[in-house]
């Protein structure tokens, strides 16, 4: 563990909330899915969340997101087979000044202020036959140049409410919270800056969705052997949330430097009224020279609809970087507030407390996040 | 039609949103244009746009996600709708469809749209929902199958009318589905099966989100007509008399919970507007039929093949 270190969370808690009286959260979001009691297919194109929303997931968020309601019914459609989307976000982001003390050293980190457009995406969809194949594109526009996220072809409506996805796409594994940085994301490497080619196969039967993919393995780009990544997901719609299960192995195989991972988590939902709560514990187990190494991340979220389109929202989450190195692990709490004023504009607002090892002082820089979202 | 009142709310709802948009620069997307009449081309495109993920490009029930949702969208082919103001086994009035699309059905994934379509839209909607099944044009409406007099007036909840819809919730054995206190337990709830054969989910009036409204004139339409595919039946030949009507009208409702923090805390706000229970959702007696012209003949199928 790191070095304690007092640290007035009251105060800067009340501050955070008090600042949170606009605010919000967005895309991607499993709170969402289990507050409603449904899977992520019933909101975004992808079967696994993220990205375009359906005409469902646009329905939904112009009638039920937000605290008050646009006049005049948006349809994203260019005629009757094609339709786009788009998510635009703009973040201000201010890192604290960060002092830490180790064996009489001490270490400091200035404070910093900066604009981040951290996502700009635009969305195609194209139904080829309405209810059964379309062909879907994501396109990362901004922040830096423009870039491919997810193409795929989808074939759905099958039996079982089966589908089959071909193409670039973010891997079925975990919770797919929108936030890259939470550390199940970041450490598992399951994230929207990770996509990879393959092909996904899924069911989902309600209550129950499994869903198993074959990729490349490298991050998007072209293998050059024969291993692959496997990664699959497994998961039951309960009365009270969800519960799901995730697998990934990947052999990179790569002839410079050889490692295989491992990566299981269990994930759950649970619906209590206005409070969601959300879990995750991710286990990496990495198998590489000269020695293995284990990892886990843990991530808890509740969010409380104080009112239809407010939410406000706390999170702990922590990481340990190496099971067999003691008192290295990270945690962060984050507290806040989201509001959706009307269906396709979220304010959000963000305190976060990071804590880290000493002698890496931004890791204990805590952070305000202020970000406009913009979307359809 | 009956939705007048939303016109002045979202006038306020557009100069809020103006407001917001002026002081974020943020696009804010406007109201429809004047209201033209209600048609079916029109219909056809809302429905495409908005309805036709969840109850499939021909209404059958097979839109993208219905698979995911429960309950089940409705298969508006079959022509069977719970929520009406007519006779069980007939169709439903113009403005009973006209009602389920402007409040939604609370507890479900049906959305409200009243603020969001205009009442020309929503009528739009309406004309194309009515070319999805052919029972729309092989029977005719009858005025005498509407159960719901427009000028129908609830009786004061008083705890004597109360004690007497206590009385008849068991004499007409309502328990035996929603069970002896209400909580949707009954001994048939088990059981109970829609008639399509999926399970049928009894309704615990002890949990306060109804379907079709939790305002007195909606409980009592539910109790007179009955909710067609669901085993509720309609209790306009077995209740004929107002007043035992609006004394078990007045029982059920008084097994709701009070709306308090308690409600808040506890309630699960899902589908439907914030509170949206404390706040009277039909307040206008309904019209018989709205007044909207009739289908074309020839109005194009929602798939367009």
């Amino acid at each position: 563990m790191i070095a304690a270190r007092p640290r007035p969370y009251c105060a800067q808690l009340a501050v955070c909330l008090l600042a949170a009286l606009w605010a919000a959260s967005a895309h991607a979001e499993p709170r969402f899915a289990v507050r409603e009691g449904l899977d992520c297919s019933a909101c975004h194109v992808n079967r696994t969340g993220g990205g375009m929303r359906t005409a469902f997931g646009i329905a939904w968020a112009q009638a039920n997101l937000a605290t008050w309601r646009a006049p005049g019914a948006f349809d994203p459609r260019l005629g009757e087979r094609v339709a786009i989307g788009a998510d635009l976000r703009l973040d201000e982001r201010s890192i604290l000044p960060a002092n830490t003390q180790l064996g009489g050293v001490a270490y400091h980190a200035p404070p910093s202020s900066s604009f981040e457009g951290s996502e700009g995406n635009l969305y195609l969809r194209a139904d080829a036959i309405p209810e059964h194949l379309a062909v879907y594109i994501d396109e990362t526009v901004a922040p830096e140049g423009a870039s491919n996220r997810e193409a795929f072809v989808l074939l759905h409506g099958l039996p079982l409410n089966g589908y089959v996805k071909a193409g670039r796409f973010l891997l079925p594994y975990g919770l797919r919270i929108q936030d890259d940085t939470a550390f199940m994301r970041q450490q598992t490497g399951f994230t929207f800056a990770n996509p990879d080619l393959g092909l996904e196969i899924g069911i989902a039967p309600r209550p129950f969705m499994a869903s198993i993919a074959v990729s490349n393995g490298s991050l998007g780009g072209p293998d050059t052997n024969l291993a692959k990544q496997i990664t699959g997901q497994f998961g039951v719609l309960v009365p009270w949330g969800r519960l799901s299960a995730s697998v990934a192995y990947n052999d990179t195989s790569l002839p410079a430097f050889p490692f295989k991972t491992l990566t299981a988590g269990l994930h759950a939902g649970l619906r209590l009224a206005r409070l969601t709560l959300l879990g995750s514990v991710d286990w990496i187990h990495a198998i590489v020279q000269p020695a293995n190494f284990d990892q886990y991340t843990l991530f808890t979220e509740a969010d409380f609809e104080a009112w239809q389109g407010l939410h406000l929202r706390g999170r702990f989450e922590a990481f340990d970087p190496s099971v067999q190195i003691k008192q290295n692990e990270r945690d962060r709490f984050i507290a806040g507030a989201g509001w959706f004023p009307i269906a396709w504009l979220e304010l959000r607002a963000e305190y976060r407390i990071n804590r880290d090892i000493p002698q890496r002082v931004a890791g204990n820089a805590n952070e305000i996040l202020w970000q406009i979202h913009g979307f359809f | 039609m009956a939705f007048s009142s939303m016109r002045g709310r979202r006038a306020v709802l557009t100069w809020i949103l103006g407001s917001l948009a002026a002081c974020s620069g943020t696009a804010v997307f406007s109201a429809s244009g004047p209201e033209a009449p209600p048609d079916v081309a029109t219909g056809r495109r809302l429905y495409l746009a908005s309805c036709a993920g969840c109850h499939g490009v021909r209404g059958d029930a097979s839109g993208e996600v219905a698979a995911s949702l429960f309950p089940p969208p409705r298969d508006l082919t079959r022509g069977e709708f719970r929520f009406r103001s007519t006779a069980s086994g007939t169709l439903p009035t113009r403005d009973d469809l006209a009602r389920t699309i402007a409040l939604g059905l609370p507890g479900s994934a049906m959305p409200g749209w009243g603020d969001v379509l205009n009442d020309s839209e929503i009528g739009s909607i309406v004309l194309f929902v009515e070319t999805l099944s052919l029972r729309f044009a092989a029977e005719a409406r009858r005025p005498e199958d509407v159960l719901l007099p427009a000028d129908l007036t609830p009786l004061a909840a008083t705890p004597e009318l109360v004690a007497r819809g206590a009385v008849l919730y068991q004499k007409m054995g309502c328990g035996e589905c929603h069970g002896p206190q209400g909580r949707g337990d009954g001994q048939a709830a088990a059981t109970a099966r829609n008639s399509d054969g999926t399970p049928s989910h009894v309704f615990d009036f002890t949990y306060g989100v109804y379907k079709g409204g939790d305002t007195a004139r909606d409980i009592y339409r539910t109790f007179v007509t009955g909710l067609d595919g669901a085993p509720m039946p309609a209790f306009d030949q077995s209740l004929p008399d107002q007043t035992d009507r609006w004394a078990l009208v007045a029982y059920v409702q008084s097994l709701g919970r009070p709306r308090g923090l308690a409600f808040y805390l506890t309630e699960r706000p899902t589908w439907r507007e914030p509170m949206a229970a404390a706040r009277p959702r039909s307040p206008q007696p309904l019209p018989v039929a709205a007044p909207v012209a009739a289908p074309a003949a020839d109005a194009p199928r929602a798939d367009g093949w």
